[in-house]
């Protein structure tokens, strides 16, 4: 295999990289696969994370994930290796959801220990930028009360909807309303 | 933002905190499986649930209201242990005056009888010596004017006093 061809991703030979061709059957290089790290792997696990709810099983899957690139990355086309990504990370995801689930674990022993998925703060950590961190707390204060409350009674507190409801004697769709305006604000400065 | 996308983006964000019934979740994770607009809804989503839940953890953290507790419970224990140690202290203080004022003036009194005894005797000695003087026997007058039985029973005395052993001297 001439793996140094036109249109081939890098390969453990060190090729050239270029976009939008077949790819070699040879397997990525590890530096090919550092650059797609760096470009999408917090991305992907911060996907990862909002699925299993819990950043140190998306730790875990993102890992299985860069795994599979390097086994069958070169499968893929550049153009589209973040689509390519995504899905395989969410395969993985339900795979390792189902085999947490089968063992009884994942949730309810992080709810038994008392930590919930945002709490692993070493985790966390290389998720949120702490600049970010404190942008986010200003634009906190900005927002309304009523939508503060309620923001923290999700966020922070892990109160359902329902319940954050019933506390403030209001119809569920007003705190929904409230959680959707903030939610559409703040989403729209971090975006 | 497009009312689609808002419609998308609030979908995701109910997935990530799991505000959606089974079937709901069912249908969104299906559509997962394949869209990647969905994925990028649910990064979206779940960035922003991460970073506000660190931002209300750190505003938690170092709000007065929550901070205000632990420092007055911190200060009361602090006050309460300088009163039990201020205590304690005076308590050993007590102790030791009250041994001080019993024990020193004792010794002292039994010192001062010792000396008052052996004087008395020295000088009932020098007495009787006067009265029978011989020029020999000047030079151990001093010496033997004390009996050893008496100097022992002085050491002896005195060693009880201060609570110290002390050797029985013989002469």
């Amino acid at each position: 295999m001439d793996s140094t061809q036109e249109g081939t991703l890098a390969t453990d030979d060190g090729g050239p990289t270029s976009l939008g061709e077949p790819v070699s059957v040879e397997r990525l290089s590890p530096d090919t696969v550092r650059t797609l790290y760096d470009v999408h792997g917090r991305d992907l696990q911060t996907f990862l994370a909002g699925v299993l709810r819990s950043t140190d099983a998306a730790q875990d899957v993102c890992q299985i994930t860069f795994q599979r690139l390097m086994e069958v990355g070169h499968d893929a086309r550049m153009e589209t290796i973040r689509g390519w990504l995504f899905k395989v990370a969410f395969h993985e995801a339900m795979a390792y959801r189902r085999k947490e689930t089968r063992v009884g674990k994942l949730r309810t022993e992080l709810r038994a220990e008392g930590q919930d998925w945002v709490t692993l703060d070493q985790a966390v950590d290389s998720l949120v930028q702490a600049e970010e961190v404190g942008q986010l707390r200003a634009r906190l204060q900005e927002l309304p009360p009523e939508q503060q409350h309620v923001v923290r009674q999700r966020i922070h507190e892990d109160k359902t909807f329902a319940v954050i409801a019933a506390e403030l004697n209001v119809p569920l769709g007003t705190v929904l309303t409230r959680m959707r305006l903030a939610m559409q604000k703040l989403q729209k400065w971090l975006s | 933002m497009s009312s689609a996308m808002d419609d998308l983006q609030w979908q995701a964000m109910q997935y990530v905190l799991g505000e959606m019934s089974d079937t709901e979740r069912d249908l969104f994770e299906a559509r997962l499986a394949d869209d990647l607009a969905a994925c990028e809804a649910v990064t979206s989503a779940s960035r922003l649930v991460l970073t506000a839940q660190a931002a209300l953890h750190e505003t938690s953290r170092t709000s007065p209201p929550r901070t205000a507790m632990p420092v007055a419970v911190h200060a009361s224990r602090r006050a309460a242990w300088f009163a039990v140690a201020m205590t304690a202290a005076a308590g050993i203080l007590c102790v030791v005056a009250l041994q001080f004022a019993v024990s020193v003036p004792a010794s002292r009194v039994a010192g001062q009888d010792s000396a008052e005894l052996v004087a008395l005797w020295r000088s009932g000695m020098a007495v009787d010596a006067a009265d029978v003087y011989d020029p020999d026997d000047a030079a151990d007058a001093v010496s033997d004017a004390v009996p050893s039985w008496m100097l022992a029973a002085v050491s002896v005395e005195a060693a009880a006093m201060d609570g110290q052993p002390e050797k029985i001297q013989e002469n």
